[in-house]
Formats: C-alpha cells, structure tokens, sequence
C-alpha cells in the first residue's frame, strides 16, 4: 500500500510540473496585455506602455518571466498582483474562506441525498417515487445553474421577500454571535439550494446505475440462493461495490471545488472565488491567474491521489493489478 | 426514508422560521446602502483609472474644482478661480482651515504635490493635463497653474476624472501607485471604513467636512457581480440606490412603478460605428455613405435603450448644444439611397442580393451585442452582409487598436468634459482614431478651436468640423449614453435631484437622506 501511494504522490506531483508550464505558455499565448487594460485607456501613449511593462517585469523573454516565476514559487511566493499590488497569496486566501464553504457544503449535502435516492430507487426500481425522482433528475440535469439561480432569487426573495438575494452577510446590520452564522444560513440558502438541485442528479444517476448493476450479478444471485435476507445482501454485498463510482465522481467534484461553483457565486454575488477569477481573466493579471490555475492544480492532484487511494482500500483487486 | 425527508423539511423550516425572527443589534442613525460593480483595485485614485473605485472616491476625496451632474465646473477644495487675459495661468482660492480625515490640516502643497505626482508618476490624468507647464503655491490658499498654451479642455479635465487631491504626507513615490494596500485619506464628505473583498466598501460621514455634513451616517457600497442579480437586490430593499443604469428589461417597471425614482440624463458619451478607412472597402467614403443611409439610429435606439434611449442627431455630443450646427445633421435612412450609393461604386448584387460582405469588431460591454444586432438586420435589408466579432476588452483591443485588423468596429465612451474631447477620436494624433484617418483641414480646425475660450466664436469652428464630419463619414453616430441611477422613492437628494444637482457630481451621496 505504501509503494502504492508513494507512486500516486509522485504522479500527483508531475502532474503539478506539468501544469505549471501548461498555465505559464497558455496564459502567455492568449491576445491581450495586462498593461494595455491597467492604463484604462484604448490606446494608451508608448511611454506611459513601456514604463508601465518594465515596472511588472513583462519586458523581459518569455522563457526568463518564466524562470523568475518559478524561482519565486520555489521560494513559495506566487508573486504580486497587478491590479492591485496586493500578495497574490493573500488575496486568493481571503475569497477562498467563502468558496470553501460554499463548495463544501454543498457537495457533501448533493453526494448524500443524491446517493440515498439513488439507492432507495434502485431497491424499488420502476415505483411511482423512482419514475418520478427519475424524471425530474434529468430536468435538474438539463437545467443551467444560473438560469436555476435567477428563478429561486426571483421567486423566494424578490416576490415572496423570505431571503435575502445575494451577499453573504446583511451590510445595514452588524450582527454578531449566533446571529451572524444565521444571517450567513440565511445567504446561504439560495446558492446552496441551486448547487445541490443541479449537483443531486449526477450522485443519483451513478448510484442508481451501478446499484441496479451489481444487483444483478451472478455472485447476488447465488447469496439470494443461500437464502440470505435481501437486506443483510445489500447492506454487506450490494452497498460496497455500488458505491465506487460514486467516490470517483465525489472526488473528481471536489478537485474543482474551487472553481466548479464560480457561476453561481457570481449570480449571488457570493464573494468567494467566482467574480475575483473572471476579473483576473479579463485584465489579464498575470500573477493572479497563475495563482489561481497553480491552486487549481494542486487540489485537482491531491483529490486524485485520495480517490486513488480510498479505492484501492476499498477494492483490493487495484493494489494486485498494480504489482 | 419518508421519515428523513421529513426530518429534513422540519429541520429546514425550523431554521427559515429562526432567520426570520433574528434579532439585529442595528446601529444607530442611518446606513444608506448603493450597489457597487466590483472590488477597488487601487485606494489612490489617480495612479491608474479604476471605474470601480470611482464612486468611492466621489465621496472621499475633493478637488480643485469639479463637474456637477449637468457637466458644469463647480467649486470644489477652490472656493473660486480666475484666469489671466491670455488664458495661460489660472489662480486658485481654496478653502480655509480644510483637514485631512486623519487630522492632518490640508494646504496648496498638497494640491501642487498631486499635480506634480499625476505628471511625474504618469497618473491616469496625464494625458489629459498635458498642457499644465507648471503648479506653485505662493500660500496655503492660493494654488496657481501656468499653461504651456491657452487650453480650453483644461479646467474641464482638471474638473473630472483622477485629478483627486491627495495627501502629501502620506503618498511618496514608492507608495503612489501601491494599489490597495495604503488606505485613501481624503478631504471629503465621507472617511474611509473598511473594505471586504467582493462584499462591501463601509464609508462614515465626516463631521469635519468643508462643506455641508452628509445627511447619512454610513455610506456602504455593496459589490454585487451580477447585474441581474443587483437589480433584484434593490427591488427586494437591500439596496438603496442601484450605483449604475438598470438593465433595459428593467427600465419599464422601473420608470412606470410609484416605488422607486429614475431621472434619465444625456451624458457627453456615446455609441459609434468607426471604420478602418485604411482599408479595403471603407476606403472609398461612398461606401461609408451607404452604410449610413442604410442605417435608422432612431430605430436602433429604440429597440436596444427603449423608452429612455436617444438617438445621436449631430457629430458632437448634445451635451455641449452651444457647438450644434443643424446644416450638417446625421443622415436620415434611405435604402434607396443606400443601395444607389453602393452601385454608384461599381458594386453589383450576387446571386443573394449582397452587395457586400463585411464585419464589426466588438467588445461585451452595455447594450453592444444588442446595437451589432441590430445594425447587422438593418445592413441585411440594403444587401450588405456583417459579420459580428464579439470578444472581452483585452482581445479586442490587441486585434483592432494594436493591429488595426478590423472593418469597423462599435466604439462608445466619454466625450467630455469639453467639446474639445472630440479631436482625441478624430485628429490625425488622437489617441482613440485607430481608424487610419488623418485629415489636415479638420486637425486644424480642432487644434484652433481647442485655444479659444469665447463661446460663440468657438462654435464657428466646430460648425466646420462637423461638416467635415459628414462628409467624410468616418463615423457613425448611434446613441447618447444615458445615464440614470434609479432610487427607492424614500431616497432625497440623491445627485440627480433638484436639490442636489447644483451642488454635487456623479455618485456624490451629501444630500441623500432616508425619509423613512
């Protein structure tokens, strides 16, 4: 198991090389300049340009800009950012609080309703509950989260005033204690609620499929021939293997917990990492978006290195192949 | 199972029950909320331009003089001003006994220290106030400006944008452009609080202030990142005062519904084609002609401002009415015209009915798309073909101002302070002509016109450039930017008021009171 993870590690961490180079070239290669969109002007005058390019480093080589970058990150310092000079690290860790919370949340909620249902319509597959959870899985599938966003703020704030319709916090009121995790649930709610609608049906789906599946192997049959209960089948035999797949993709949404609900933060104007990337995006801050993809990156090894290893624990035949 | 979702829903309306009954420990006096586009990059507003930062700043800095929400130049830290007989120095009285928000006391080297810092640091303005040779301050009330030439833009700009006064005791040339990490100190109405990325910026009102105290405690711009999302903040009450122009679909309700207030206003800024006359087709001026035959400006204002929109009439902005010449108006649609003009050039229809394929380079921003749309139907009735190029800002500005690599492009923003603005779009230097266009006679008369300050004898002048204008037709005027901010009806004295107009500029809160 040991050799087993060490392995995974040191895929993860090329992965991380790779992927460095990958951001660096891309972001360099899209039209645009950073000291063009900083100037606020169309055409801004040659001089202010070339003083401004030289203040961020960006008249030197490509490949030197790119020796600079990493020697920094060797030193653990992602750089400055040029829309606002501020640490890059530390502009990324006061909206990544929010995106956690958000991110987190929800996909636990989404992965445990989406698995229950999928479980209790798999054991009572083609009941009226199943057809129905069925069918609206796949309108909530098919539905764009911020089209979904919009409605619930139209409806629930502005026609029945019950919550609030975007921010995390009440900015006329300065609550403090109890209060303040309220008014934060109470911001929550409506972000939270479209995540989990459109996030439910891909835990559903998975776990409906792949219950249904190993149900109806060979090996189910001759326990049912045993004689054993359907419930003692399931809760020992049928549950463990079902559940694989469902890990994967738990895993694979939490490696874009950082930037997979950007949208819906933006339509609630959740201040986590959604609108800060999009402006980075747009002006082209150089730092800043290296930050972003490099955090991006790291997470998305590190969930890969954890999925890999909780399956190989839960499905010993991994770790044989790998010798 | 029926037992947990049960238990879920029970939980889940125990908690909405509690949210709604929680207590607030609320403050006292009253907090006006107005809705903010996205996060300051900068806190010294003239390093560099930052839209969002600008309504911010409105509030916390002053400066020499500034421009009312009519574009007219008001006192602002100068009590008042005069300007020599040859128009080259203009002196500057200012307030006495003026402080800083951190108590420090205000004087002239503080404005001289700015100007300078602007020019040295290659501040937003610079550009603009490239005609002020030099600042002194014989005392701590008087700040006096010589010009290397008589500039009659030059109080306007000086009037406007990143020409705040800020504070010599803070800033030095390492710390001038340190985008947010010194905290603005300012001379005006409300001091700086705290900022929350991508939340709120909190201002308080300054007791000190020269001038009238605002009416409000705090001031809070809440930073929403979703203009649709914004909009139903301010239906649901969150927001005071939207901080921007609602979305089109929105304009109707707005302006018909007893609950909230909007004044439309005509700003000198506007939408327009402009087209690469460097080029294959646009550089033959009868196909330029045809475009604007072809097209219906009142049509397209209409259905992509509605009811609040106006249709651009003349070459130069409404905003300065003074310079208007009615002999040379902006073309009426006429497709038979249009389609005479485009056969007159040896153009024949294919088998479609096309005379010509062409394109137009756009960025997203505003009601864009809508007028490429548009425009694009009107063109399709003549026999001419567009293709619309969307792309974000900074692509679009590599391929059309960096490579001129376009046909024509939609182009909007400000033509102000000064009707002078005009020649950084259509001089042969100006700043904003990518189009490849130079033309002697109208650089001339710009540069004359742009050193006389006698109204009538100015306008002679721009009469000419208008007719130059329309005979050349490197630019399509379509709309006047309309500004409009709407405001729950319990808001007084927000900037657009009666009672406020005279007195402050764009997004200067001073005068509004809650009445609720």
């Amino acid at each position: 198991m040991a050799n087993y993870i060490q392995k995974r590690i040191i895929t993860g961490i090329l992965i991380i090389v790779v992927s460095i180079v990958l951001n660096f070239t891309l972001i360099k290669l899209s039209p645009g300049d950073p000291i063009r969109v900083l100037s606020g002007q169309d055409s801004p005058s040659p001089q202010m340009q070339a003083e401004l390019t030289a203040k961020y480093g960006l008249d030197q080589s490509v490949f030197m800009q790119f020796i600079n970058y990493v020697g920094n990150l060797a030193k653990g310092d992602l750089g400055v950012s040029i829309l606002s000079n501020q640490p890059v690290l530390k502009m990324i860790m006061e909206r990544i609080g929010p995106t956690l919370l958000l991110a987190l949340t929800t996909a636990i909620i989404a992965l445990i309703i989406g698995t229950a249902l999928g479980i209790y319509c798999a054991r009572y597959r083609g009941s009226r509950f199943d057809n129905i959870v069925s069918g609206s899985s796949y309108i909530f599938d098919s539905m764009p989260n911020f089209w979904l966003g919009m409605m619930l703020i139209m409806i629930f704030s502005s026609s029945l005033g019950w919550l609030p319709t975007s921010g995390m916090v009440d900015l006329r009121t300065n609550y403090t204690g109890f209060n303040y995790y309220l008014d934060v649930f109470k911001h929550w709610l409506l972000p939270a609620t479209t995540i989990v609608l459109v996030t439910v049906p891909y835990y559903f789906r998975i776990a409906r499929s792949s219950i249904i599946q190993v149900m109806s192997e060979d090996f189910i049959t001759t326990l049912r021939a045993t004689g054993m209960s359907e419930s003692r089948i399931f809760n020992k035999y049928v549950f463990k293997n079902a559940i694989l797949p469902t890990i994967t993709v738990f895993g694979i949404n939490l490696a874009y917990i950082v930037t997979g609900v950007a949208i819906v933060e933006i339509v609630f104007s959740w201040p986590g990492m959604g609108s800060f990337m999009l402006d980075a995006i747009h002006r082209r801050d150089y730092p800043l978006l290296m930050g972003i993809y490099l955090l991006l990156s790291i997470s998305v090894a590190i969930m890969m290195i954890i999925v890999d290893v909780i399956y190989a624990y839960l499905d010993p035949r991994i770790l044989y192949k790998e010798r | 199972m029926k037992k947990l979702i049960l238990g879920i829903f029970i939980i889940c309306n125990t908690l909405l029950f509690a949210c709604s009954n929680g207590e607030a420990e609320s403050n006292s006096g009253d907090t006006l909320v107005v809705g903010a586009v996205g996060d300051p990059q900068t806190y010294n507003p003239d390093a560099r331009p930052d839209d969002n930062f600008y309504p911010m700043a409105q509030n916390i800095y002053s400066r020499l003089i500034k421009l009312n929400n009519n574009q007219e130049i008001i006192p602002d830290l100068a009590k008042d001003w005069e300007v020599s007989e040859d128009g080259t120095e203009i002196t500057f009285n200012l307030h006495e006994n003026i402080t800083w928000h951190d108590g420090e006391p205000f004087t002239s080297s503080d404005a001289k220290f700015t100007l300078d810092m602007i020019i040295e640091q290659n501040g937003a303005a610079v550009d603009n106030l490239n005609s002020m040779e030099k600042v002194e301050a014989p005392d701590d009330n008087t700040v006096v400006i010589t010009l290397s030439q008589p500039d009659a833009s030059f109080l306007g700009y000086l009037a406007w944008y990143a020409t705040f006064i800020v504070p010599e005791h803070i800033y030095d040339e390492d710390n001038w452009d340190s985008g947010t990490s010194v905290e603005p100190i300012g001379t005006g109405p409300f001091k700086f609080v705290s900022h929350e990325t991508g939340v709120n910026v909190e201002l308080e009102h300054n007791s000190d202030y020269f001038g009238d105290t605002p009416k409000v405690d705090r001031l809070i711009f809440s930073i929403n990142s979703d203009q649709d999302t914004q909009i139903q903040a301010f239906y649901n009450g969150e927001i005071d005062i939207l901080g921007g122009a609602p979305p089109i679909a929105e304009v109707e309700n707005i302006v018909n519904s007893d609950e909230y207030k909007i004044t439309p206003t005509v700003w000198p800024s506007r939408q327009y084609l402009a087209f690469n006359v460097a080029e294959e087709p646009f550089n033959d001026p009868n196909i330029r002609q045809a475009i604007a035959y072809a097209l219906d400006n009142e049509d397209i204002t209409m259905r992509t401002d509605g009811e609040i929109g106006e249709a651009a009439t003349h070459f130069l902005s409404p905003s300065y009415e003074w310079v208007l010449d009615d002999d040379y108006l902006i073309p009426e649609s006429n497709q038979e015209l249009a389609k005479a003009k485009l056969e007159e050039t040896g153009l024949e229809p294919d088998e479609n009915g096309n005379y010509l394929s062409t394109s137009i380079d756009m960025f997203e921003s505003g009601n864009f798309s809508d007028i490429a749309t548009v425009v694009k139907e009107q063109l399709s009735q003549v026999g001419i073909e567009l293709t619309i190029n969307s792309s974000e800002y900074a692509a679009w500005q590599e391929k059309v101002v960096d490579n001129q690599n376009f046909q024509i492009t939609l182009l909007g923003g400000y033509q102000g302070p000064d009707v002078g603005a005009i020649t950084s779009r259509v001089s042969t230097t100006g700043d904003s002509n990518f189009m490849g266009y130079s033309n002697q006679e109208l650089d001339e008369l710009l540069d004359t016109a742009g050193a006389i300050f006698e109204e009538e004898e100015r306008a002679s002048y721009y009469s000419e450039v208008q007719r130059i204008l329309l005979e050349d037709m490197i630019i399509y005027p379509i709309s006047e930017w309309v500004g409009s901010d709407p405001v729950h009806a319990y808001i007084e004295g927000d900037p657009f008021s009666e009672e406020a107009i005279g007195k402050t500029g764009f997004a200067e809160y001073t005068y509004v009171e809650l009445t609720e």
